[in-house]
């Protein structure tokens, strides 16, 4: 039979037993930080989507500040009821000159059915009807109240408040509507939140000849080939050609939806996108947030190296402490008993086994001292027979 | 003389020769052939299942082929 030592066997199970125990615990570890990341995902979607509400709101409400203060100015209002294209510019040039130097690039007045009689930005633009192509004018038009919110216009995303123009007897003249890009919303959300961001809205709200003549005058990329019904609105990161962008921004819940970890350039990042709503509530796009966990990941990673290395360890150390605790209380002790015994039984009846402990062993080498008093006491008894035997036979 | 006690005077020879411990080797061989070495004597009868364990054992504990 292959002799293997009880010993090796003890530290076999020791080692599988610590390695089970390393397995579980770092199980553990993982579990816990998925949890945590888990929850830091969803901590940095929830916050990403409140300060773009905010910012939002913020937008929205200096607009229609702008736009009170602009229909509530006599003059504004007699000039667009009289119809006098030229001087109602001449007359709203300054102040639009002091809006634009605040992100208000966008001052349009419409006839009540939302055509546009003038536009601050564009002059020479007028005629054309927005009440189908804008959801903030057309809901405006539809309530005769004011609108505000995000449109995905044809050139692109742009914040805008449309309010309607009165007569002194409360009529509807037109509308006037007061906005500009958002080109500043991803600047202001990353400088608040520190996250990466990718607005993204879908082709079909834009005009593409439109869209690429916006891209180029502001230097920003043209995506429009890169995916198949979406655009890139506005990012601070780079955009992969990943069809992926596009399946995660259907069916999106309101409440926004996590896309789990990424890595890229040595970071650990979390992802998740929330819709981007106009103010109709129809969902134009969505938001793309990706959030840096690299310092939570090194520090489970760390969590998880110092538990190996501290269970290695400490396997090292108890296979010593128990091999040699094993050593002096049983292996010594019956290396001992068996030299003696097997000396016995090779003619040296008077060594002794003198039991070292009352313990198991100790008893056993007990047991073993009254076995070779029996045995060396047999020996002597057939010893002198045989001699008495040859005397006789002699 | 039998072949047993002749065997066992082979193996005590050998000890000596090699100043081994003689107890525990003639213990060793013993507790493998499975009978005492002091018990044999010129007057022992042969036994061809003794003689081949102790030959057995004794290569076995010193490497000795007798």
């Amino acid at each position: 039979m292959k002799s293997i030592s009880i010993k090796a066997k003890v530290i076999v199970v020791l080692v599988f037993s610590l390695a089970l125990g390393a397995i579980i615990q770092v199980s553990l570890v993982r579990d816990s930080y998925n949890k945590n990341v888990a929850m830091v995902a969803q901590s940095a979607l929830t916050t990403a989507q409140k300060t773009f509400d905010n910012i939002k709101a913020r937008e929205l409400s200096s607009l229609a500040l702008a736009s009170s203060a602009l229909v509530n100015i006599d003059a504004v209002r007699d000039l667009f009821a009289k119809g006098d294209r030229q001087v109602l510019y001449d007359y709203v040039a300054p102040t639009f000159a002091d809006l634009k130097s605040m992100g208000i690039n966008i001052v349009t007045f419409l006839d009540k059915e939302g055509v546009a009689f003038l536009r601050m930005q564009t002059p020479t633009s007028f005629g054309d009807s927005t009440n189908k192509k804008i959801t903030t004018v057309r809901k405006a038009i539809d309530s005769g109240q004011v609108a505000a919110g995000i449109d995905l216009a044809k050139p692109g995303l742009s914040r805008g408040s449309c309010r309607p123009i009165r007569d002194k007897d409360g009529s509807i003249l037109g509308f006037l509507i007061v906005g500009g890009s958002l080109d500043q919303f991803l600047a202001t959300m990353k400088s608040q939140t520190s996250d990466d961001y990718i607005f993204m809205g879908y082709k079909s709200f834009l005009d593409e000849k439109l869209y690429h003549a916006t891209r180029k005058a502001k230097g920003q990329p043209d995506t429009w080939g890169q995916f198949a019904g979406a655009v890139v609105l506005a990012t601070s990161m780079d955009v992969r050609s990943d069809p992926q962008y596009e399946k995660d921004l259907q069916s999106l819940p309101a409440a926004g939806r996590l896309l789990g970890r990424s890595e890229s350039g040595g970071s650990t990042f979390v992802n998740g996108v929330f819709p981007l709503y106009d103010a109709a509530n129809n969902a134009i796009g969505g938001i793309f947030v990706r959030h840096d966990i690299t310092a939570l990941h090194q520090g489970m990673k760390r969590v998880q190296y110092l538990a190996i290395a501290a269970l290695v360890a400490l396997v090292v150390v108890l296979s010593l402490v128990i091999g040699i605790v094993l050593n002096r209380l049983v292996f010594v002790r019956l290396n001992r008993t068996m030299d003696i015994v097997t000396r016995v039984v090779g003619g040296e009846f008077s060594k002794q086994i003198v039991p070292t402990a009352a313990d198991e062993v100790g008893r056993l080498e007990e047991l073993f001292e009254q076995f070779r008093a029996i045995f060396v006491s047999v020996v002597d008894d057939l010893s002198r027979a045989r001699d008495e035997e040859g005397k006789k036979s002699a | 003389m039998s072949v047993l006690y002749d065997l066992r005077s082979k193996i005590d020879k050998t000890i000596e020769e090699k100043k081994l411990d003689g107890a525990a080797v003639r213990g060793k061989i013993a507790l493998q052939a499975g009978f005492l070495l002091s018990f044999v004597s010129p007057s022992t009868p042969d036994d061809p299942v003794k003689i081949e364990k102790l030959k057995k054992a004794a290569a076995a504990v010193m490497q000795l082929h007798l």
